[in-house]
């Protein structure tokens, strides 16, 4: 068993035919916790690309060993297959196309279409994947993004339950801020967070939503990042478990790209700025994953059209530039069954 | 202040003995929980391993306890100490389990994880000198269903 739990998964899937004790031992839920716990080690990462017209194909790679990109099956039978990954969460990927939501593991290449929820609010909405430890259950929650106005309630989807339920909104009314629609919403610590935006304006606070007993709560954020004038956008996420902020504004003539990461959780004074990327132009910057060294690898946009990775340092050598590139999201090899968590 | 070496005498089940050093010995969780516990007395048997074996170990084990050896002469080393046989390999993953030693049984399952990675099911079976008790139907259904797999 020590030396099977270092496999990947597709070693493990061939190898479930070797014999009944082996295919036994495979589908067994100990050894696939404890498969997954080892693959933690070693994070992948998954890629969606454009290829013609509206397609999109997907691929993995890992981040800790170099190793060209491995191509993947499509996540579903419905042709063209077009489905945006909107996150990760350990070993599965939350994917929508046109109001379908489907639960993909792209180690096994399993997928589970999920219920669909009838209002989508004008203003877009953002989703976010995670785990509930308390009642061992996946779920996923979004959030409907208001404008102006206070709106649309958000919405729960407790794997096992089936249905999407409606939630209150935070009980102080806040905006849900719409720049977060291009990424989703931050799970750690058994808790969603985004940004939202007082009455006020100008003020930026993180909101968060504890999954298992249904409170919001709120994080002071930076006292910087609550400063700074002509910002663009503001948003989360999570690094090494840790959470994150980050800022795009414009200073001294260039576009500036700031981000902090909170070494205590919900302690303040924790918040620690990381870097700051200045350059004429940026357009997007997105957080994806912190490495053992520390570095930050980025999902980057520079104009409209055109995303590549980057560290905080430079350009990414392992993932190489590619035009048509949509969406990096990082996850973790396993076994884990989308079918058996319905 | 002087310090004194003290001497363990490792015997192996082809009867083998081996001297040692405690401060190199105690490597093995095994071994060290029986120095703490005091009873060791002169000889310290150790029926699951051979001799060819043991060599293996201690020649792993006083590489890295040599000191200001760098990082990269380590790495070279543990390559090259991994590519054995792999009857060789197995016997040390037994011998690294019953002396509790975690470090060179991570290497070796490693080892052995990244040899079969890449084989068939047939090559496992040999491999591992397991009997397929599927009938071909049920095989021919675990492969479709994980048809990618086998491309």
């Amino acid at each position: 068993m020590d030396i099977l739990i270092r496999l990947p998964v597709p070693s493990l899937l061939r190898f479930k035919c070797a014999s009944k004790f082996w295919k036994t031992l495979i589908s067994d839920q100990y050894f696939k916790a404890k498969h997954y716990n080892y693959a933690k080690n070693n994070k992948k990462i998954l890629i969606a690309r454009l290829i013609s017209g509206a397609d999109i194909s997907y691929y993995c790679s890992s981040l800790s060993l170099s190793q060209p990109l491995q191509n993947l099956c499509c996540p579903s039978n419905h042709k063209p297959c077009n489905y945006k990954i909107l996150c990760c969460c350990n070993g599965l990927a939350l994917l929508w196309y046109r109001g379908d939501h489907l639960l993909w593991n792209p180690s096994t290449n399993e997928s589970v279409q999920l219920p669909n929820h009838e209002i989508t609010s004008l203003f877009g909405s953002t989703c976010g994947l995670g785990y509930d430890s308390i009642s061992d259950d996946y779920k996923i929650l979004r959030v409907e993004h208001m404008g102006n106005r206070p709106g649309l309630p958000s919405k729960i989807l407790a794997l096992k339950s089936g249905s999407w339920r409606k939630i209150g909104n935070h009980p102080r009314g806040f905006h849900n801020n719409t720049v977060s629609s291009k990424s989703s919403l931050s799970f750690v610590r058994g808790a969603f967070h985004w940004l939202g935006k007082d009455n006020l304006p100008k003020y930026n606070i993180m909101i968060s939503f504890n999954i298992s007993n249904e409170l919001y709560g709120e994080i002071s954020l930076p006292e910087e990042i609550c400063n700074i004038s002509n910002v663009n956008y503001v948003s989360c996420a999570v690094l090494e478990g840790m959470l994150c902020a980050y800022c795009k504004g414009r200073e001294t003539g260039l576009d500036t790209f700031k981000l902090w990461v909170m070494k205590d959780y919900g302690v303040k004074e924790s918040w620690t700025k990381l870097f700051t990327i200045r350059k004429t132009h940026i357009f997007l910057v997105t957080p994806i994953y912190m490495f053992a060294d520390g570095e930050v690898l980025l999902l980057y946009q520079e104009d409209g059209f055109y995303r590549d990775f980057r560290t905080s340092k430079g350009p990414y050598e392992p993932l190489p530039s590619n035009r048509t590139l949509l969406q990096g999201c990082v996850y973790t090899e396993s076994l884990i069954s989308p079918k058996l968590l319905i | 202040m002087s310090s004194s070496t003290k001497f363990l005498t490792l015997k192996t089940c082809d009867d083998k003995k081996f001297v040692l050093d405690e401060a190199i010995a105690v490597r093995s969780q095994t071994i060290k929980n029986m120095v703490e516990d005091d009873c060791v007395s002169n000889v310290i048997p150790l029926p699951n391993v051979n001799s060819k074996t043991m060599t293996k170990v201690i020649e792993y084990w006083k590489k890295h306890s040599e000191e200001g050896v760098s990082k990269d002469v380590l790495m070279d080393f543990d390559k090259a100490f991994v590519k054995v046989h792999h009857s060789i390999l197995h016997a040390l993953i037994l011998a690294a389990n019953f002396l509790n030693d975690k470090e060179i049984l991570d290497m070796m399952c490693q080892e052995v994880a990244d040899r079969i990675k890449g084989k068939t099911p047939e090559e496992i079976r040999k491999e591992f000198d397991i009997k397929n008790d599927f009938t071909p139907e049920e095989e021919e259904e675990i492969r479709k269903e994980n048809a990618w797999a086998f491309e």
